[in-house]
């Protein structure tokens, strides 16, 4: 590792910190260190620290876990197809959850249900792209992607058809679900569980990946055994997703532009590019869904919106700028 | 090492490409220091071969074995550290450095999980150094010129450090210079280290200056091996190629290393015959 490398990831890890005080301090109410340090000692506490313990550092945690998630699973899913634009709802795990998860609120199911159900149908997804790309036995990257990008129109298809066939409110929980909304968001330790066991994975074949990303041939005659990463890299991948989706709907965006950012500044070897990634992705996303519920509090913007307002002038900015540098 | 000291033996080989056979019954063995050219006109197998040779291909049939031991037996790493390929197209569809590209060269030397460590950079920087890419290491891959990348993919190879060094299209969007620079030091590295050197060209005048024997495929399954001399006549070269191809003795000064002979397409070559001179050239001479 790199001494250019130690230094992103320590700035990557204040960022994570700030991030996190940035967000537990920020909200429709202002919450000030002073007063919950006086409230954190008192029996009854106070209404600053209920809001903080009760609501905001939930949502914070859920905001890290989710945008972590998505960034390693971008980063893998951009390598496992060599594809730059691929993201992690490219092969269609997303559109899973979401009929998943639209047909539990058409039932009027609640918060739970709504969970597992979008759980359900990203699994079911994650099995049908599967089973579809490997009918043939050999998958190669244009397969996987074109069974994945027609198995995620099929998902929108019935996404559609379930938006028009609903009237009034239920279509409103609907699209926020579709969006990406943290707002009732919990984490437990499942959920970072599966973050920590995806990081341990990839960071083990992290120098495949880095083979991986510059050909599969090539890969291949430097002894990675390619057929079985690629299956390994679909699975955690789409778990990794599965996992973010099922936590706060499908917030886009973050698995996209992450990993290209930090590409970008210098970390395009994957044993720094993967815990970057978690760490930006998080930081990300947490500050993301701060301004999302501050810009208009109390009314809070979808963090699905936050995220694009402000990841794309950030992201073209890096891409002009080393644009410059490297003609 | 093997008792017959063979490095990378087949026995009855066969290829295909889908149902297509496109070599059958080849009996070769390479050793220490060998230096095989495969040629052949388009589509008659050669890149195939070579995949072949480095488990990247199953075999229609046919043993192939790499120091004694079945080729299929290997495992990937273990393999990769005997016998390593340069691919005859450069895929870069990620963004990374030129000193990153040579330094996965040296993936197949130590775990997945481990760093390259002291020794792995040095020998990186020494590859780099030996086709003249090190003043370029910090570069990105996609701003190098064609000629550049060739080059960096033998410094890969090169760190690489295989005992068996398949090329495929070795001189490709190399200048002249290059091209015997680098193959000559691939030629010398085979005769200092016992590695062996086997690569595929259209280049018959680079295959007669490196190759002590020549393997000359057909592409119906049938082909011609034997030593340089032997195999590169005008007549072979007619039959495999399609096209009258003449060897032309080269002064002594400069016949060796090699076969002493020139090869040039025939007048007679192109079917339609020599295009009659169209002025533009003759002008004010």
């Amino acid at each position: 590792m790199e001494r250019h490398h130690y230094i992103l990831l320590g700035c990557l890890c204040l960022l994570a910190i700030a991030s996190f005080a940035l967000s537990l301090a920020s909200g429709s109410i202002p919450v000030s260190l002073p007063t919950l340090m006086e409230q954190w000692w008192q029996a009854d506490g106070g209404m600053e620290r209920d809001i903080v313990v009760e609501l905001r550092i939930p949502r914070t945690l859920a905001a890290f876990v989710t945008g972590a998630l998505l960034a390693l699973s971008g980063v893998v899913m951009q390598v496992l197809l060599r594809n730059p634009l691929a993201d992690p709802y490219i092969l269609g795990v997303s559109g899973g959850a979401a009929v998943g998860a639209l047909g539990a609120i058409l039932l009027g199911l609640g918060g739970a249900w709504v969970s597992n159900a979008a759980f359900l149908g990203a699994v079911s997804s994650i099995a049908i792209v599967f089973g579809l790309a490997s009918l043939r036995g050999e998958w190669n990257p244009v397969r996987l992607l074109l069974t994945g990008v027609v198995v995620s129109a099929g998902w929108g298809a019935l996404i559609n058809l379930l938006l028009a066939t609903t009237s009034g409110n239920t279509v409103q929980s609907m699209l926020f679900w579709l969006m990406g909304d943290l707002a009732r968001s919990r984490v437990d330790a499942g959920h970072f569980a599966v973050l920590l066991a995806g990081l341990v994975i990839l960071f083990l074949v992290a120098r495949s990946l880095n083979a991986l990303a510059r050909g599969e041939q090539l890969a291949a005659s430097l002894g990675v055994n390619t057929g079985r990463l690629k299956v390994l890299l679909y699975f955690t991948a789409s778990v990794l997703t599965a996992t973010a989706v099922t936590v706060a709907g499908s917030i886009g965006f973050v698995g996209l532009v992450i990993p290209h950012m930090l590409r970008l500044l210098g970390a395009r070897d994957h044993r720094v590019l993967l815990p970057a990634s978690a760490l930006l992705g998080g930081s990300f996303l947490v500050v993301a869904d701060g301004f999302a519920r501050t810009i208009i509090a109390p009314q809070q913007l979808p963090v699905g919106v936050v995220t694009a307002i402000i990841g794309v002038p950030v992201f073209l900015f890096i891409l002009h700028r080393s644009h410059r540098q490297t003609v | 090492m093997s008792g017959t000291g063979e490095l990378l033996a087949c026995r009855e080989l066969a290829i295909a490409a889908g149902h297509r056979p496109l070599l059958r019954g080849l009996d070769l063995g390479i050793r220490a220091g060998d230096c095989l050219g495969i040629l052949g006109c388009n589509g008659t197998g050669k890149t195939t071969l070579l995949h072949t040779l480095a488990g990247l291909h199953a075999p229609s049939a046919g043993h192939l074995s790499l120091q004694g031991r079945a080729l299929a037996e290997w495992t990937g790493r273990a393999l990769a550290r005997q016998v390593g390929i340069v691919f005859q197209h450069h895929t870069d569809e990620m963004p990374a450095t030129v000193m990153e590209t040579v330094l996965l060269g040296r993936f197949p030397h130590s775990r997945a999980w481990q760093w390259e460590n002291r020794h792995d950079r040095e020998v990186a920087e020494q590859a780099l150094q030996q086709m003249g890419l090190l003043n370029l290491a910090q570069r990105q891959v996609h701003s190098l010129s064609g000629g550049e990348r060739q080059r960096l993919a033998l410094a890969a190879l090169l760190a690489q450090a295989p005992r068996v060094m398949l090329l495929d299209e070795p001189g490709n969007h190399l200048d002249i210079g290059f091209q015997l620079s680098s193959l000559s030091l691939l030629r010398d590295r085979t005769h200092t280290d016992g590695s062996a050197l086997l690569f595929a060209t259209h280049d018959i005048n680079l295959a007669a200056r490196y190759c002590e024997r020549i393997l000359l495929l057909k592409g119906d399954g049938n082909f011609l091996l034997g030593t340089a001399a032997e195999v590169l006549t005008e007549e072979h070269l007619h039959d495999a190629y399609g096209c009258r191809v003449r060897a032309l003795p080269l002064p002594d000064d400069i016949a060796e290393p090699g076969t002493g002979y020139f090869y040039v397409p025939d007048r007679a070559a192109i079917g339609s015959g020599p295009t009659p001179p169209t002025g533009a050239f003759t002008g004010k001479a």
